[in-house]
């Protein structure tokens, strides 16, 4: 069982960032499988839960950064490193778009 | 590893797996049409048959019209449930991954150690092979391994079963049962290779009693081959 942490600031509004976090979490359903779970916002902060078998975890977006904690299940843990390489990958890509 | 541990692994795999079968074929709902009960029953004989003969001869050497002709229907009939070979193949593998999951569910429910979860895993998978109920993964280059890889109920299921028993490894391990040198992904391949292992079926057309073969495995398994006598 292995964390897989992911922080990105951002000079973005909270808003606009708060539309890709949404847009990440509809491509993680579609292609992912994943589950989501919008917890209602606050004024800078935004949370999404996300979970499918053999990962969980929360997607935190605030005027200031992108934050993805995620829980790996002990299968998923074998390939923490290629993981953690593919969703750094989709939130890079994510924030440049 | 001891007869008497061997024989309260045995008690317990024969309690989870009742207990699990009776999960994985609940009644047929009553209030279906009674047409559609039979197509439920049907189908249910076809995916048992399909199980047996990827058991004993694998995936590439089964053929849809020897299930047929087993199940007593014809072709056009097997086809109203599955359409084709391929589709057949992948829903014998999920259902057989769906029953070692409500089996390692049943096992939370025994007042075991997670070692002996671990043990009750790799039993289980020994008794289901002795049965002809275990089928074989298809060779590397076959299309079933394509669609099983892109289907999302075998993967979920995989991954389901794969974390659950790796979890038991972990703590075995972390209470000093199971070596710390081995990687705990070896150790899972390693119980998972008991449903697929030819020694058993050598020991058993050499003659050796089901019981007695399955025990004799699991010592190898568990205890490995070095003399523990001096």
């Amino acid at each position: 069982m292995s964390n897989i942490n992911y922080r990105r600031e951002h000079q973005m509004s909270f808003e606009r960032a708060r539309e890709l976090a949404h847009g990440w979490a509809q491509k993680g359903e579609q292609e992912l499988g994943l589950k989501c779970k919008t917890l209602p916002a606050s004024d800078n902060k935004q949370q999404i839960n996300f979970e499918r078998s053999g990962v969980s975890g929360v997607l935190t977006v605030t005027d200031t950064y992108f934050e993805i904690n995620a829980k790996l299940g002990f299968l998923f843990s074998a390939f923490e490193g290629k993981i953690t390489e593919k969703l750094e990958q989709s939130m890079d890509k994510i924030l440049k778009g | 590893m001891r007869e008497s541990e061997l024989e309260r692994i045995s008690v317990v795999v024969q309690i989870a797996d009742l207990a699990a079968k009776k999960l994985i074929e609940p009644a047929i709902d009553q209030s279906l049409s009674l047409k559609q009960q039979e197509m439920k029953q049907r189908e249910r004989l076809v995916l048992k048959t399909a199980n047996e003969l990827l058991s004993t001869k694998g995936y590439e050497a089964m053929t849809v019209d020897e299930v047929a002709e087993l199940v007593g229907i014809a072709k056009p009939s097997l086809y109203r449930h599955f359409n084709g070979k391929e589709s057949l193949g992948v829903a014998v593998l999920t259902d057989a991954l769906k029953q070692a999951s409500l089996f390692l569910q049943s096992l939370v429910q025994q007042p075991v150690s997670d070692y002996e979860r671990v043990q009750a895993a790799a039993y289980w998978c020994l008794t289901q092979k002795a049965a002809n109920q275990m089928p074989t993964l298809p060779s590397q280059n076959s299309n079933l391994r394509d669609l099983l890889k892109s289907n999302k109920d075998y993967l979920n299921l995989l991954i389901q079963v794969s974390d659950q028993i790796g979890g038991w490894i972990v703590s075995a391990q972390e209470q000093g049962l199971i070596s710390k040198r081995l990687p705990p992904m070896l150790v899972l391949y390693s119980v998972y290779a008991r449903a697929c292992d030819p020694v058993l079926d050598f020991l058993i057309q050499g003659g050796t009693p089901v019981d007695e073969a399955i025990n004799q495995v699991m010592m190898s398994c568990f205890s490995g081959l070095r003399s523990r006598e001096s």
